[in-house]
């Protein structure tokens, strides 16, 4: 048996090298350490390569797990991507899009209102909905399932406000914006103006997303511009545009009062 | 033939046994030469880096021999690099599946390689990582749905509700229940490093499911999507690895505090940061943080920088308590006939721990003990 008279480091136990002033492993001085007794440490020999019998070192080749790790992660991804392209080619996108569904406009059994201070219209609303935010040019609505915005500005024309809707998206949270349709005879009130559906996934809390449909809807009077910014969870089967709300959402349309 | 003359009996400074000299004490596990119990500098399970090390492989994957856990640093390497070049070319679709797929790929592989599951691979990946990502997709589908509404709604302070509190805790609770069948009916899944796979399993199965869920209006869009590489990229990390790794590594702590506390006969020497208490408190506690940061941080990079500190963090605290785990397991084990550590190699007196390099046998494959000391 090898005696070995190494002195050890009190912190970290590495052997310390002859004359060394500081710990090779952790730094700490020498003189800083606790004496400890030179003790002979018992080096084990290494085990023969025979005591592995072929094959049990490890069960797979490590070239083969690595590769077959990666192969496997390119044939999902790929799988997957066919998936995708099946999806975008075959047009499951929307059967229903303008005009659909017969456009009746009930009327809300409560109504409430928001008047704006600033531009002087007024929104009314369901009262089942919620107020999440206004000021004196624009209100948020929280509707059952989705929500509402109503902004009033100055200058432009109803096709750059709506434009600049869309552009100012942000692409972190909004992916995918894609123009569904056009809204034929789009309205604020008793003003003609213009309007279109798209679609959406929208990323919100936790980075979960969600199918969505919006409106935009623009118009203008004596100078003022008001763009109604309405979303939902998308339902292209069973809702006129895909909005499953878009009844009430054209209801607050019809009810807008510009003065 | 082997001339070699067995190693002198010594005393270790620590418990006071006499056992073969060497570097560590194979009955106890602490450094001989510092008398060290907590040896510190050698990490029980693979005894060449630190406790305090941070590594993804050494700490969810404890039974890999440092030298045979290459091919699994590689892979997470290159399935990293092929999730950045699938974003790149905004082929974002894919890129999520690589990135979501990743680490419950790695796992389902370690899981054969080391043969933890014993005769039983298909209730144990069955009852771990199939479990756990069905009830992934089940919660993903019912939790997401609301939190979308609740989102859409701007209804803001009942989606932090949701978001910071219930989703994680129900999550956590879910995650736990593939374990928990393990501990309630396959008592002889008995070592602490059982609790740590079988719960790193099943948290890798729940955040595939529920990322791939939470993606999947994603995944379905078109092929070449429009949106930024970076913001992809920072949102593919996000996913694939760190809420993976918090998912992993929460409920692993809690397995393996669970597992210590039903099989560790000597309570009084574990130290409070791996008791059952300490280990939930830790587990939810980062799980709300997790949700917190979801619900309330909107900048994407600011976000995912938070968790990676939460996750650097973590990792460190599931090391400490698989080293701790695997310091008080020792006692369980007998002393047997020389055979080869499967981390260094030597030819060693089978004890708990190596006397050369003071790898925890608990910490090697099953199969390899048996094989390596003969049936022993």
């Amino acid at each position: 048996m090898a005696t070995i008279t190494a002195r050890f480091c009190g912190r970290c136990g590495a052997a310390l090298a002859p004359g060394a002033g500081f710990c090779g492993r952790c730094g700490t001085p020498v003189v800083m350490q606790a004496a400890v007794a030179p003790q002979p440490v018992y080096r084990y020999a290494p085990a023969p390569p025979m005591a592995y019998p072929p094959g049990t070192q490890g069960r797979l080749p490590p070239a083969l797990i690595a590769g077959g790790l990666v192969l496997v992660l390119i044939v999902v991804a790929v799988v997957v991507g066919g998936i995708a392209i099946a999806q975008f080619a075959g047009g499951k996108l929307a059967p229903c899009t303008v005009n659909c569904a017969p456009k009746i406009v009930t009327p809300l059994p409560e109504e409430a209102s928001y008047r704006s201070s600033a531009f002087n219209f007024q929104v009314n609303y369901s009262s089942a909905w919620t107020v999440r935010d206004q000021d004196e040019s624009s209100v948020t609505l929280g509707t059952h399932v989705g929500s509402v915005q109503v902004v009033g500005a100055r200058g432009g024309t109803p096709d750059q406000a709506a434009q600049a809707v869309i552009s100012s998206l942000p692409s972190a949270k909004w992916q995918d914006v894609t123009l569904v349709s056009a809204l034929k005879g789009a309205h604020i009130g008793d003003q003609d103006g213009i309007g279109a559906v798209y679609s959406a996934n929208l990323i919100g809390a936790s980075q979960t997303a969600t199918k969505v449909r919006f409106a935009v809807i623009a118009a203008s009077r004596n100078g003022v511009i008001v763009v109604i910014f309405a979303v939902d969870p998308a339902d292209p089967k069973n809702s006129p545009n895909g909005i499953p709300e878009g009844q009430a959402f054209d209801y607050l349309c019809t009810e807008f009062s510009w003065t | 033939m082997d001339t070699r003359e067995d190693p002198p009996i010594v005393t270790c400074p620590h418990c006071g046994a006499n056992v073969p000299a060497g570097e560590f004490c194979g009955l106890c596990g602490a450094h001989l030469a510092t008398g060290s119990p907590r040896r510190s500098h050698a990490y029980a399970a693979v005894p060449n880096q630190r406790v305090a090390h941070l590594a993804i492989v050494s700490t969810l994957f404890p039974h890999l021999a440092y030298r045979r856990s290459g091919p699994f640093r590689v892979a997470i390497v290159a399935g990293g690099a092929l999730v950045v070049m699938l974003a790149a070319l905004h082929l974002f679709a894919p890129a999520t599946v690589a990135a979501v797929f990743l680490l419950p790929v790695l796992y389902l592989m370690y899981l054969y390689e080391v043969e933890v599951y014993e005769d039983e691979p298909w209730l144990v990946v069955g009852a771990t990582m199939v479990l756990g990502a069905l009830l992934g997709l089940a919660f993903a589908n019912v939790a997401g749905v609301s939190l979308s509404q609740l989102d859409l709604t701007g209804d803001r302070e009942s989606a932090f509700v949701l978001a910071a509190l219930a989703i994680p805790i129900v999550a956590q609770l879910l995650m736990l229940a593939g374990p928990a069948f393990l501990y309630t009916f396959r008592a002889r899944f008995r070592e602490p490093l059982d609790g740590v796979t079988f719960g790193a399993a099943s948290g890798l199965g729940f955040s595939l499911a529920s990322s791939l869920t939470a993606f999947w209006p994603l995944i379905t869009g078109p092929l070449v999507a429009n949106g930024s590489p970076i913001d992809w990229a920072i949102r593919l990390t996000r996913a694939g690895l760190l809420i993976a790794l918090i998912n992993a590594c929460t409920t692993a702590l809690i397995a393996a505090a669970l597992w210590l506390h039903r099989y560790d006969t000597r309570r009084g020497r574990r130290p409070i940061m791996s008791s059952l208490l300490g280990a939930l408190v830790i587990a939810l506690g980062v799980q709300i943080m997790v949700g917190v940061i979801g619900a309330v941080v909107g900048e994407l990079l600011v976000g995912v920088v938070l968790l990676a500190a939460i996750s650097i963090v973590l990792l460190l605290y599931v090391r400490v308590v698989i080293h701790d785990a695997l310091l008080v397991e020792g006692a369980e084990h007998g002393v047997g006939p020389e055979a080869p550590c499967p981390e260094c190699h030597r030819m060693v007196p089978t004890m708990a721990f190596c006397p050369a390099c003071g790898a925890a046998r608990a910490a090697g494959t099953k199969q390899g003990r048996a094989r390596l000391a003969g049936g022993v």
